[in-house]
C-alpha cells in the first residue's frame, strides 16, 4: 500500500531540502544543495514514471557507497582546508537523503528522511549561527508540523487498515482504506489546526531557552562547536583571525565630545581614532599584549577632580598641549577605557580606579560600574610631546610570524638585504602600509571560505586578498616586525558619526577599527591605517528598496547573533535585572501609584522606552508566556489526576499469592502457556481461562480438568495422587517439548 | 467505570533518549541553538502526554451491531461517538472494541479524524469473521496518539455485547430431497415438482449467497437493514432431522476441519429446509446434549444456527448412546440428516437407531461421494457488502447497542 500521495511526497522531499541549509551555510558547500536539489526533481520524475526499477536500485547503492567514500575522503585525505567533523558529517547525512529519495516507498522511508532531515537541524545549531537557522525552524514549527501531523493521520489510518486487511476482502479493504483517507481535512486546515501546537512548541521552546543556567557543562561536545561563521562588529580584547563573516551592528557604543582649547573639533577637522588595546605579538593567527606595563591602579574617586596619570606632569600644564575627551560610554563591557593617543589625565565620577598602561599607553578599570559611564580624558595633540616617558620598545617578537611571510617582508621590501636602520623605519612603514592600500588587497567583512590550515595572515598576503581591518592591520605590523621594526596592532574605533547640532561624535559597534602604530625614534609610536576604505562604509550611505533590505537583513543577523546566539549567563542576569528594575519603575512611576490596576496596565503596555517593533515582541513574548502559563497548569492538573489514578490502581493491587507447595503446578503451567502465547486475562478466573482454551484448541482439553485438580488442592484440602502427577508432568513436558504444542 | 491509560512506545522511548542527549550536549556546549531543538522536543513530549488525555474522559460511545452474522460473510459494525467536552476537541481517535482472544473475528478497530466539542462522529468498522462462534465484546477502548505519536492516550468504556456468528452456509450443488428421501417418508405429503415460472410468492426472507439477485426486495431490504428476497415457493409439510455428531479425535486435525464442513452443510441443509416450508429438528451430541424439536417459521431459524454456531467439539461423547436414550414420539418423524467428520460404528449405531426411531436416515460425512454431491464450498464473497447504496440505510437501522459513558 503506497502510504502518501504526490503532495506528500513533495512535501516532505521540500522539507528536507530545507533542513539542509542551516547545515551547508557555515561552510558555503552550496554545490551540495545543487545535487541535492537534483537527486530530488529526478526522484520525482522516476517515481512517476517507473516502479522500482532494478537499475535505479543498484544506482542508489552505488551512491551510497560514494558517499560513504567521499566521507572517508573528507575526513582523512590532506587538505588545505582544517577538518571539521561535523560539517563532514552533514555533507554525509546530505548525500544519504539525496540516495533515499529515490527509495521513498513505505512509512520507514519517509521516516528515515524526517529523521535526517532533524539530524540536519541539529547539525546546524551546532555550526550555525545566522538567522536562516531561525527562518528555517519557523517553517518547520509551522509548515513542517502541519507536514507532519497529515503524515501521522495517513500512517495510523495506513497500519489500521493493514491490521484490518487481514480478515477482510481485498477490495473492501481498499475502498476502506480509500474511505478513511477520504474524510482527512485538507492541509490548510491542518495548518490553522498545528498553529496553536506552534505557539505551544515556541512557548515551551523560549521557556527552556531563557530558564536553563548556562555554564553548567565542561564543553565536552562544545569543542564541536568551533565553526560559528558569524559574528557581528565591536570592540574586543582580542584579535583573532579567521575566516568568519562579520555583520555590522548599529548599537550604539559611545559619545565623544572633543575639545581643544575649549573649543569643539568638528567632524571635518578629524577623524579620531579612539585607542582601547594593543597586540604586540603574534601566534597562530591570534594577537596577544605581551606586556601593558601596567602602573598599578589609580584612585580617581568620585569627584570631578582632574587626576594625573603620570605623577611628574603637573595637570595645570596640560591644557597647552592636549586635547579634552568627553566620554560617555554605554555600557563598560571589558574594562577597557577609550581615548585618543596618549592620555595624561583623567577624571570621572562614575570610575573608582584606572590602570595606565605605561608601554602602551592605553586605560583599564578593573572595577567596571554596570550601566553607562562618563568620563574625560586628556590626550597629548603631538606624539613628539612624550613628558620624558618615551621608552624605546624591545625587539619585535617575530617568531610566531609564518617564515614565509618574514621572507617575503625582506626579499619585497629590502631588496638590497641591507641592515635595516632606525632612518628608514618611516620610510618602510609608509611603503608597507601603501602598498596594502594599493588595490591589491580587498576590504570585506566576508571573506567567504572556511577555516584553513594555513596561516591566516599568511592566507591573506599570498591566497586569499581579501579580509577586515583586522587582516590588514595584522598584516601590516607582521611585515613591520619582520623587518624588525617596532610595530604593535591597536584595536578601538575610528571616525563615527558627527553630530553637528550636538557638537559630538557617535560611535557605534560597527565602527570598532584595527590599525596598527609604528615606533619611529624621535618621534614615538606614529599611527598608520593599512585598511582602504570600506566598502560596506560606502554602502550605508545609499538609498533605495535593495538598501532597507540590506539593512534589515543585517539588523536581523545582528539580533539573532546578539539576542539569540550569544545569549548566556550575563545576558539572563541582564534580562532579569532589567525586568527588575522594569517592574520597579513601573511601580514607582505610573499614573496611580500603587494600584493593581496601574501596575497591570504598565505590565501589558510595557516599559515606554521600547521601541515599536520591540513592543510587538514584548506582546508576542507576552502571549507566548500566557500560553506556557496555561499549558503548565494544565500539565500540572493532568500529571495530578494520573498520578492519583496510578496510585489508586497500586494501592488496589494483587494481594501476596500464597501458593500451596503441591498447587505449584499451576504456576508452571500458567508460565508454559504465557510461553505459547496465551497469557492469563486478570479479570478470567482460572476455570474460565482453562474452558477458553478448551474450546479453542483441541489439545489443551485437559486443562478444565487440571484447573479442577488446582482447586481441590490449593482450595479444597486435597492432594494429587500419583496418577494425576504422571499426567500432569506427562501433560507440561509435552507443552515444554513440542514447539508446536497448543497451535492445533 | 472507565480505564484511563497512557502507553509509550519504543520508537517514543528513542525519541525521549534522544531529545535527552539534545539537552546534554546544549547544556553541556552551551550552544542555544540546541537549546532551542531541546526546548521544542520537550515541549513536543509534553504536548503529546497532555494533549487529548482530559479529552478522552469527556467522550461517550455507542456500539451498533448487525442482527446476524455470518461467518465468510463482510458485516460492518458502527460507533457513534459523542465529545461532550466544551473546549477540546479529539483529533486522530481510535476506537477499538476489546474482544476475546480466539473471538472469530478480530478486533474492530475504527478511525475518526476530528471530533470537535458537541459533535457525534460515526466510525464504520468493515469486519468479516473467519469462522463460527461467539463473540464477547468487553469494552470500547478509545485511543489517540496525536499530536507527534510519542505518548498514546486512552480511555477504557465498558460496553458488553455478545455477538453469535452463525456458520458459513455451503452452496447446495444437489438435490437434497431426493438424497435425503423426503418424498419416501412416511407420513409425509409428496412433494409436487416445480416447474419455472409456476412460482408463487410466498414469502420475504433474509438474502444469502447463490440467492438469485433478480429477487431483492429492495424496499424491505432499506428498511430493515439488511437485503432481503422474495420468496417465491409453497410450503410443504415436511419435518426433517438434522443430527450432528460434533465427537473429533484430539490428535488429529483434518477431524476437526471436517466437523465444521460438517456443521455448515448442517446449516445449509436446516435454511434449506425451512425455506421449502419443512420443519427442522435438530440434535447434537457433546455437553450439553441438545434436542431441538421440528419446528418451523422464521424464529426457528436462528435458534438453529445459533446453536450451530457454538457447539464445540466433543472428544469423548458418543452419538449412539444418546439417540438410544432419547424417547423419540410419533410426532417427530420425518427424515434424517446425519451430519458427522468421520465414519465410524458409533456413527452407524447411531445411524440405525435414528432410521428405527425417525425414519428414513442418511449419512453425510464430508469427503464421500454423498456429501461432496450436495454440498459446494460457498464462493468467496468478493463483492462489497453491503453495497454502496445501502449503508446509509444499513446505519440507521443497525441496532444499537453497548451504551457506554465515561464517568
Amino acid at each position: 500500500m503506497m502510504p502518501f500521495g504526490s503532495s506528500m511526497r513533495t512535501g516532505l522531499v521540500l522539507l528536507a531540502l530545507l533542513n539542509m541549509l542551516p547545515a551547508l551555510e557555515p561552510d558555503g558547500s552550496w554545490w551540495i544543495l545543487v545535487i541535492a536539489v537534483a537527486s530530488a526533481i529526478l526522484s520525482g520524475l522516476s517515481h512517476r514514471r517507473v516502479r522500482r526499477p532494478d537499475s535505479l536500485r543498484w544506482l542508489v547503492r552505488v551512491a551510497v557507497l560514494a558517499s560513504v567514500g567521499y566521507l572517508l575522503y573528507e575526513m582523512f585525505a590532506p587538505q588545505t582546508e582544517q577538518t571539521i567533523y561535523i560539517l563532514d558529517l552533514g555533507h554525509f547525512i546530505i548525500f544519504l537523503t539525496c540516495c533515499k529519495f529515490f527509495e521513498m516507498h513505505t512509512h520507514r522511508d519517509m521516516g528515515l528522511i524526517v529523521l535526517m532531515a532533524f539530524l540536519l537541524m541539529i547539525i546546524g545549531a551546532f555550526v550555525s549561527a545566522s538567522p536562516l537557522f531561525g527562518v528555517v525552524l519557523v517553517i518547520d514549527i509551522t509548515f513542517g508540523l502541519a507536514w507532519l501531523t497529515t503524515f501521522q493521520t495517513r500512517r495510523e489510518i495506513d497500519q489500521l487498515v493493514q491490521r484490518r486487511s487481514r480478515e477482510l476482502p481485498a477490495t473492501r479493504a481498499t475502498s476502506y482504506h480509500a474511505e478513511l483517507i477520504g474524510g482527512a481535512p485538507p492541509f490548510a486546515r491542518s495548518l490553522r489546526a498545528t498553529l496553536l501546537l506552534s505557539i505551544a512548541l515556541v512557548a515551551f521552546s523560549v521557556i527552556c531557552f531563557v530558564a536553563i543556567p548556562r555554564a553548567w557543562g565542561r564543553g565536552i561536545l562544545g569543542r564541536m562547536n568551533r565553526f560559528v561563521p558569524a559574528s557581528a562588529t565591536g570592540f574586543t580584547e582580542e584579535i583573532q583571525l579567521r575566516d568568519a563573516p562579520i555583520v555590522q551592528d548599529e548599537t550604539l557604543v559611545m559619545r565623544v565630545r572633543l575639545l581643544r582649547n575649549g573649543k569643539p573639533i568638528t567632524g571635518e577637522e578629524a577623524a579620531p581614532y579612539l585607542r582601547g588595546a594593543t597586540f604586540d605579538r603574534y601566534r597562530n593567527g591570534r594577537w596577544q599584549r605581551s606586556s601593558a606595563g601596567s602602573a598599578g591602579a589609580l584612585p580617581v574617586r568620585s569627584s570631578q577632580r582632574i587626576v594625573p596619570l603620570y605623577p611628574e606632569i603637573d595637570p595645570k600644564s596640560v591644557d597647552a598641549f592636549t586635547i579634552e575627551q568627553q566620554i560617555w560610554l554605554e555600557s563598560l563591557g571589558t574594562g577597557a577605557l577609550f581615548s585618543m593617543y596618549r592620555p595624561v589625565a583623567i577624571a570621572s565620577s562614575d570610575l573608582r580606579r584606572v590602570m595606565p598602561g605605561a608601554a602602551d599607553a592605553t586605560l583599564h578599570t578593573d572595577d567596571p560600574p554596570r550601566g553607562a559611564v562618563a568620563y574625560q580624558v586628556f590626550s597629548c595633540v603631538s606624539e613628539a610631546v612624550n613628558f620624558g616617558r618615551e621608552v624605546p620598545p624591545p625587539r619585535p617578537r617575530t617568531g610566531g610570524i609564518d617564515k614565509i611571510v618574514r621572507a617575503f617582508a625582506r626579499g619585497y621590501f629590502n631588496e638590497s638585504g641591507e641592515p635595516i636602520g632606525p632612518e628608514r623605519h618611516e620610510d618602510l612603514a609608509t611603503v608597507i602600509c601603501g602598498f596594502l592600500r594599493s588595490g591589491s588587497f580587498q576590504y570585506t567583512l566576508d571573506r567567504g571560505t572556511g577555516p584553513r590550515v594555513t596561516d591566516p595572515m599568511r592566507d591573506f598576503l599570498f591566497d586569499n586578498p581579501r579580509g577586515h581591518c583586522e587582516f590588514f592591520a595584522s598584516a601590516m605590523a607582521g611585515l613591520c616586525m619582520s623587518l624588525n621594526i617596532p610595530a604593535r596592532v591597536v584595536s578601538g574605533f575610528y571616525g563615527g558619526e558627527y553630530n553637528e547640532v550636538g557638537g559630538f561624535f557617535q560611535f557605534r559597534r560597527k565602527d570598532a577599527h584595527a590599525w596598527v602604530e609604528v615606533y619611529l625614534p624621535g618621534r614615538g609610536w606614529v599611527t598608520f591605517d593599512p585598511s582602504p576604505p570600506s566598502p560596506e562604509r560606502r554602502v550605508q550611505g545609499g538609498r533605495g528598496l535593495g538598501h532597507a533590505v540590506s539593512s534589515f537583513v543585517d539588523f536581523l543577523r545582528f539580533k539573532w547573533a546578539t539576542l539569540v546566539v550569544a545569549f548566556d549567563t550575563r545576558s539572563r542576569g541582564d534580562l532579569a535585572r532589567w525586568f527588575e528594575q522594569w517592574v520597579r519603575e513601573a511601580q514607582e512611576t505610573r499614573e496611580g501609584t500603587g494600584s493593581l490596576l496601574a501596575v497591570l496596565r504598565a505590565f501589558l503596555w510595557g516599559p515606554e522606552m521600547l521601541q515599536r517593533w520591540e513592543r510587538i515582541l514584548y506582546w508576542l513574548l507576552l502571549v507566548l508566556v500566557a500560553v506556557f502559563a496555561v499549558l503548565a497548569f494544565r500539565v500540572l492538573w493532568i500529571l495530578s489526576i494520573m498520578l492519583q489514578e496510578y496510585v489508586m490502581i497500586r494501592g488496589k493491587g494483587d494481594k501476596a499469592v500464597v501458593r500451596k507447595p503441591e498447587a505449584r503446578f499451576y504456576d508452571r503451567l500458567l508460565l508454559l502457556l504465557s510461553h505459547k502465547g496465551y497469557v492469563k486475562p486478570r479479570q478470567s478466573t482460572p476455570r474460565e481461562f482453562a474452558l477458553e482454551l478448551a474450546r479453542a484448541r483441541r489439545e489443551f482439553a485437559d486443562l478444565p480438568q487440571f484447573t479442577e485438580w488446582f482447586y481441590e488442592v490449593q482450595y479444597g484440602g486435597g492432594t494429587l495422587g500419583r496418577q494425576r502427577w504422571k499426567r500432569l508432568e506427562d501433560f507440561l513436558r509435552r507443552m515444554r517439548e513440542d514447539p508446536a504444542f497448543g497451535a492445533r | 467505570m472507565s480505564r484511563h491509560g497512557l502507553s509509550l512506545p519504543f520508537s517514543s522511548m528513542l525519541f525521549l533518549f534522544g531529545s535527552t542527549l539534545i539537552g546534554l550536549a546544549a547544556i553541556d556546549a552551551g550552544i542555544n541553538l540546541l537549546l532551542i531543538l531541546f526546548g521544542l522536543c520537550a515541549g513536543a513530549v509534553l504536548l503529546s502526554a497532555v494533549s487529548g488525555w482530559r479529552g478522552l474522559r469527556h467522550l461517550t460511545v455507542r456500539r451498533m451491531v448487525p442482527d446476524s452474522i455470518v461467518a465468510g460473510r463482510p458485516f460492518e459494525i458502527r460507533y457513534a461517538v459523542r465529545n461532550e467536552g466544551r473546549w477540546a476537541p479529539i483529533r486522530n481517535l481510535h476506537v477499538l472494541d476489546e474482544v476475546d482472544r480466539f473471538s472469530p473475528i478480530g478486533a474492530p478497530e475504527g478511525f475518526l479524524h476530528l471530533l470537535r466539542p458537541g459533535e457525534t462522529g460515526f466510525a464504520g468498522v468493515p469486519a468479516c469473521a473467519r469462522g463460527r462462534g461467539r463473540v464477547r465484546l468487553s469494552a470500547i477502548r478509545l485511543s489517540t496518539s496525536f499530536p507527534f505519536g510519542i505518548f498514546s492516550k486512552s480511555v477504557t468504556i465498558p460496553a458488553e455485547d455478545e455477538l453469535i456468528v452463525f456458520p458459513p452456509l455451503a452452496r447446495l450443488i444437489g438435490d437434497l430431497e431426493s438424497c435425503a428421501g423426503m418424498g419416501e417418508a412416511p407420513g409425509l405429503a409428496s412433494t409436487p415438482g416445480r416447474v419455472r415460472g409456476d412460482e408463487e410468492y410466498y414469502g420475504v426472507r433474509e438474502y444469502r449467497a447463490g440467492d438469485n439477485p433478480r429477487r431483492i426486495h429492495w424496499r424491505r431490504s432499506a428498511r430493515t437493514g439488511q437485503l432481503m428476497i422474495r420468496e417465491m415457493s409453497k410450503p410443504r409439510d415436511h419435518q426433517l432431522w438434522c443430527v450432528v455428531d460434533t465427537r473429533t479425535s484430539p490428535d488429529d486435525a483434518g477431524q476437526a476441519e471436517r466437523l465444521e464442513q460438517a456443521i455448515s452443510a448442517a446449516a445449509t441443509a436446516i435454511c434449506h429446509a425451512l425455506e421449502q416450508g419443512s420443519k427442522v429438528g435438530l440434535m447434537c451430541n457433546g455437553e450439553p446434549l441438545l434436542v431441538l424439536p421440528p419446528g418451523g417459521g422464521r424464529a426457528h431459524q436462528p435458534r438453529l444456527l445459533r446453536e450451530l454456531a457454538l457447539r464445540a467439539p466433543n472428544h469423548v461423547d458418543p452419538l449412539a448412546h444418546h439417540v438410544q436414550r432419547v424417547a423419540w414420539p410419533a410426532r417427530w418423524r420425518g427424515v434424517c440428516l446425519i451430519f458427522a467428520a468421520t465414519d465410524g460404528a458409533d456413527l452407524r449405531a447411531a445411524a440405525r437407531g435414528l432410521s428405527r426411531s425417525i425414519g428414513p436416515t442418511t449419512v453425510l460425512v464430508p469427503g464421500t461421494s454423498a456429501f461432496e454431491g450436495l454440498f459446494a464450498a460457498p464462493q468467496a464473497d468478493s463483492e462489497e457488502w453491503p453495497p454502496e447504496t445501502m449503508r446509509g440505510s444499513l446505519a440507521a437501522r443497525q441496532r444499537p447497542r453497548g451504551r457506554g459513558r465515561s464517568p
